[in-house]
C-alpha cells in the first residue's frame, strides 16, 4: 500500500470521521454491553470484543466506513456453547470462527453471496432485530414498576430529542440522564454492573484455555461453522449498504479476511465472535463517517470511554440499556418489507417470512438462511419451467410437421414439454426446431429422445434441428438419436 | 497522432494553462487538443451531519433516499459547472487559433484519469493549483505533486499570469532526464528562434560543472541554437529564481524528481521547490 491510497482511504474525510467514530464508539458502549448478556458472559468481554474488532477491520477490512464489534447475530449463535462449556470453549471457538472466515476469503467465497437472494437477506435482517427485542425482554419481567418508567422515559429522549437538535447523540444523553436520575434518586434498579465484571484496564493476551484435542474440536466446529457463516454474511450485508449509502465499491473477499483475523485477534485478548454491524453502520454514515478513520476511531473512543467512565457504566439502570437495545431493534427491521407487502411479489414474501420465522424459532441462523435458499430456488425454477412455448406449423400438403420450441427445458419442464406433442397426428416429417430452446440436464435429453421415438413408431421420419451449441454438447453425449439431429452451423 | 492534454477545473489558473496549452500545441504542430475536467467524487459528498446516533423506523431507507436526493443536486450542480468550464475552454482556445478540440469530463480522481489519456498525448499541461487552493499562492495544488509524479509525459505547469514565451531557461545538471530534455529540444522546433539558456547550479564554479555545460552546449548548437550558457554557484532554487528574475525568463524547463522516492518524501525534490517558488510556467521532464 503506497502514500497515495493510504491518504485516499484515511485521510480525506478526517474531521467527520473522527466524530462519526465518537458518536458509533459511544453508541456501541450499550450494545457490547448488551450483547455480552445475551450470550452469557461479563460485559468486559464485549467490549473488549468491540474495540479489538472495530481496530482490526479499520485496518484490514475491505469496506471503509462499516462498523464491525460484538453483535446480536452472533451473540445469540453462542448462548449454549457458553452455558455448556463456558467461557474458554468460547474463545476457542471464536478463534476457530476466524480462521474459518480467512479460508472463505482466500477461497473468494465473497462472490457466492449472489446465491443468497434478497427476500431470504430481508427474513434475515427482520429475524435478527426481532431476536435483539426478544433478549431484551427478560429485563423486562418481574421487575418494579420504577424499570418501565425508566424504558419509557429513555425511549422518549431517543426518538423526540433529534427533532429538537442533532448535535449530540440521544441515546447516550438518556443513558446519561437515566444514569444520574437513578443515582440521585437512589433508585432501587438492576444496573450493569449487577450483570458482571466490567473491564479497568486493556485487554492482555491469553491463550483459550481448553484442551487441544479432538473431543473440543468435536464441541466447537458445529459452533464455529454457524458463526463464520452467520458472521460473514452480516458482513457482506453491511459491506452492502454501505456500498449503496456512499456510492463505492468494497472488496467482499477482503472483508471476509479481516473478519476472519479480527475474530482470530479478539479471541486471544478474550473477546468473543463478532461481525458487521448494519446498525452502527448506518449511524456511522449518517453521521459523516466515509472512511476506514471512523471504523479505527470507534473502537478507540469505545475502550477511552469505558475505561474513563467505568463507575458511571457500572450504575447504569438496565432499563436505560433496554431501551437503547429497542432503538437497534426497531432501526434494524425492515419496515418497508411489510408496509409494501401488497406489492411485492408473493413467493418472495412467503421465503422472507419463512427465512425469518425459522430463525426465530429455532434461533438458528445458518438453518433459516438455508431453508430461504432453498425454497427460492424452487420457486425459481418453477417459474422458469413455466416459460416454455410450442409452436406448431403443418406444411401446406399436410405431411410435414414443425413444432417450434422455445424456452428452458430441465427436470421441471419436460413433463409439460412431452405433453405438448401429439403423438397421434398421422405426418411423414417431423421437425423439431430447437431454435429458442436449451437443453440443461440429462432429463431434457431424454425426453427428446423420447419423443423422436415415440414419433419413429408412428412411422414419422424426424429431426432435430437449431441445438445450441451447450444443448449439442448434452445431447450428443446423452442421445440415443443422435442421427436424427441436424446442427447447422 | 500528437495531442496535448489540459487539465482544468476553471480555477483562476484555467485561463492561462488555456493559453498556454494553445501556445505549445501551436508549437508542438499538435493535431488536436483534449480539454480534461475532472469531478472530484469526494467534493459530493454530504456536508450536513446528523450526530443524534438514533436510528428509527427504515432508517436505512430514509438515509439512502437523503444521501442520494442531496448528492444528485450536488452532481447536477457540478455538471453545469463542468459543461461551463469546458465550454469557456473551447472558447478561449479557438480565439488562439486550436481548431480541433476534445472536451472530456470524467468522474473521479484526477489521477486515476490521467493514466487513461496521457498515453496518447505529448504533453500535459495543468495549472499550478486548483480551485480548492486558490489563494494559498506558494503552496502546490493536492493534485499537482502526485500528478506530476505518477505522469509519465512532460507535464507544463502554468503559473497565474501569462506572458509570451521569448526566453527559455534550462536548468541542467548532466543527468539522464536532462539529456533527454535536450534532445527533445534540438529534435523538435518547438523552441526554435526563441532565446535559449542553460545553468548549471554548482557548489563552486569547478572543471566538472564547466564540463558538463560545455556538451549540453555543443549539443544545442547542432542543432541551430546558441545558448546562453552559465554556471551558478550556491543553492540551486536561489540560485536559479534570482537568475529567473534577473533575466526574465518566461520558461523554465527542469527534470523532475531524479532523487529517490525516499529522499523526496522527506526533503522534496528541487524540482518541487522550484514549482513551488517560481512565478513563471515551468516544464518538467522526466
Amino acid at each position: 500500500m503506497n502514500l497515495k491510497s493510504i491518504k485516499r482511504e484515511w485521510f480525506f474525510n478526517t474531521k467527520q470521521d473522527l466524530l462519526a467514530g465518537a458518536v458509533v464508539g459511544l453508541a456501541l458502549i450499550p450494545e457490547a454491553i448488551a450483547f455480552s448478556i445475551i450470550a452469557g458472559v461479563d460485559p468486559k468481554v464485549g467490549l473488549y470484543t468491540s474495540f479489538i474488532i472495530a481496530v482490526i477491520t479499520a485496518f484490514l477490512g475491505g469496506r471503509p466506513a462499516s462498523i464491525s464489534a460484538a453483535t446480536g447475530a452472533m451473540a445469540l449463535l453462542m448462548i449454549d456453547l457458553v452455558k455448556d462449556h463456558g467461557l474458554q470453549y468460547l474463545l476457542a471457538a471464536t478463534v476457530l470462527t476466524g480462521i474459518i472466515q480467512v479460508i472463505f476469503g482466500v477461497v473468494k467465497l465473497g462472490r457466492q453471496m449472489k446465491y443468497v437472494p434478497r427476500a431470504v437477506m430481508i427474513g434475515y435482517i427482520n429475524a435478527l432485530a426481532v431476536l435483539i427485542f426478544l433478549a431484551q425482554l427478560p429485563q423486562l419481567t418481574d421487575v418494579p414498576v420504577t424499570v418501565y418508567i425508566i424504558t419509557l422515559l429513555s425511549l422518549a429522549i431517543i426518538y423526540i430529542l433529534p427533532r429538537f437538535t442533532q448535535i449530540v447523540p440521544s441515546p447516550l444523553v438518556a443513558l446519561a440522564v437515566m444514569t444520574i436520575a437513578a443515582i440521585a434518586l437512589k433508585l432501587d434498579v438492576p444496573t450493569v454492573g449487577d450483570m458482571g465484571e466490567l473491564p479497568t484496564a486493556l485487554p492482555t493476551f491469553a491463550l483459550p484455555q481448553v484442551p487441544f484435542n479432538l473431543e473440543t474440536l468435536q464441541i466447537i466446529f458445529p459452533y464455529s461453522l454457524t458463526m463464520a457463516i452467520v458472521g460473514l454474511l452480516a458482513s457482506f450485508l453491511t459491506a452492502a449498504l454501505v456500498d449503496d449509502f456512499t456510492d463505492t465499491p468494497s472488496d467482499k473477499n477482503q472483508e471476509a479476511k479481516g473478519q476472519g483475523i479480527a475474530n482470530i485477534v479478539t479471541a486471544f485478548f478474550g473477546g468473543m465472535a463478532g461481525c458487521g454491524m448494519i446498525g452502527q453502520s448506518v449511524i456511522n454514515v449518517q453521521s459523516g463517517g466515509r472512511g476506514r478513520l471512523s471504523t479505527l476511531s470507534a473502537g478507540v473512543f469505545l475502550l477511552f470511554a469505558i475505561l474513563v467512565l467505568q463507575d458511571w457504566v457500572k450504575e447504569m439502570p438496565m432499563a436505560a440499556l433496554v431501551a437503547v437495545m429497542i432503538m437497534v431493534s426497531i432501526g434494524t427491521f425492515s419496515w418497508s418489507s411489510f408496509k409494501n407487502i401488497s406489492r411485492i411479489p408473493r413467493t418472495e414474501t412467503a421465503v422472507m417470512l419463512t427465512t425469518m420465522f425459522v430463525i426465530i424459532f429455532t434461533r438458528n441462523f445458518a438453518l433459516g438462511v438455508a431453508t430461504g435458499i432453498v425454497m427460492s430456488t424452487v420457486f425459481f425454477s418453477r417459474k422458469i419451467a413455466q416459460l416454455v412455448f410450442m409452436d406448431k406449423v403443418l406444411s401446406d400438403d399436410g405431411t410435414h410437421r414443425i413444432y417450434k420450441v422455445a424456452g428452458q427445458i430441465f427436470f421441471l419442464s419436460k413433463e409439460e414439454f412431452l405433453r405438448s406433442f401429439d403423438f397421434r397426428e398421422l405426418v411423414d416429417r417431423v421437425t423439431i426446431d430447437l431454435t429458442q430452446a436449451h437443453l440443461w440436464d440429462q432429463g431434457a435429453v431424454e425426453t427428446v429422445d423420447k419423443v423422436v421415438n415415440k414419433f419413429r413408431r408412428s412411422g414419422a421420419e424426424v429431426e432435430v434441428v437449431g441445438l445450441n451449441e451447450a444443448s449439442a454438447t448434452l445431447f450428443n453425449r446423452l442421445a440415443d438419436n443422435k442421427e436424427s439431429v441436424v446442427i447447422d452451423n | 497522432m500528437k495531442k496535448i492534454l489540459l487539465c482544468s477545473d476553471g480555477s483562476t489558473f484555467a485561463e492561462n494553462t488555456y493559453r498556454y496549452g494553445a501556445w505549445f500545441a501551436d508549437r508542438l504542430k499538435t493535431e488536436e487538443v483534449d480539454v480534461l475536467c475532472v469531478s472530484d467524487i469526494r467534493g459530493q459528498q454530504t456536508s450536513k451531519q446528523n450526530l443524534s446516533g438514533s436510528i428509527g423506523i427504515d432508517a436505512k431507507e430514509n438515509l439512502l433516499n437523503r444521501l442520494v436526493e442531496l448528492e444528485h443536486e450536488k452532481a447536477k450542480i457540478n455538471r453545469q459547472r463542468t459543461k461551463l468550464v469546458l465550454q469557456e475552454a473551447a472558447r478561449t482556445l479557438k480565439a488562439e487559433g486550436v481548431e480541433r478540440i476534445n472536451l472530456l469530463h470524467e468522474i473521479g480522481f484526477l489521477v486515476d484519469c490521467l493514466e487513461k489519456f496521457e498515453d496518447s498525448c505529448e504533453l500535459v499541461v495543468l495549472g499550478k493549483r486548483g480551485e480548492a487552493a486558490e489563494f494559498a499562492s506558494g503552496h502546490l495544488g493536492a493534485n499537482l505533486e502526485r500528478i506530476v509524479r505518477s505522469s509519465h509525459k512532460p507535464c507544463l505547469v502554468t503559473s497565474r499570469q501569462f506572458k509570451a514565451i521569448e526566453r527559455v531557461l534550462i536548468a541542467y545538471d548532466g543527468s539522464p532526464t536532462c539529456q533527454k530534455i535536450l534532445q527533445f529540444i534540438a529534435d523538435s522546433s518547438i523552441f526554435a528562434d526563441l532565446e535559449l539558456h542553460i545553468v548549471t547550479v554548482a557548489k563552486n564554479a569547478a572543471e566538472p560543472a564547466i564540463a558538463q555545460i560545455d556538451s549540453a552546449k555543443q549539443l544545442v548548437q547542432q542543432a541551430g541554437f546558441e545558448p546562453v550558457c552559465s554556471v551558478l554557484e550556491g543553492h540551486s532554487e536561489k540560485a536559479i529564481s534570482n537568475y529567473v528574475t534577473e533575466h526574465d525568463i518566461s520558461l523554465l524547463v527542469v527534470g523532475a524528481y531524479g532523487h529517490s522516492r525516499i529522499r523526496h518524501l522527506v526533503i522534496g525534490s528541487t524540482a518541487a521547490q522550484m514549482l513551488r517558488s517560481s512565478h513563471i510556467p515551468v516544464l518538467l521532464f522526466r
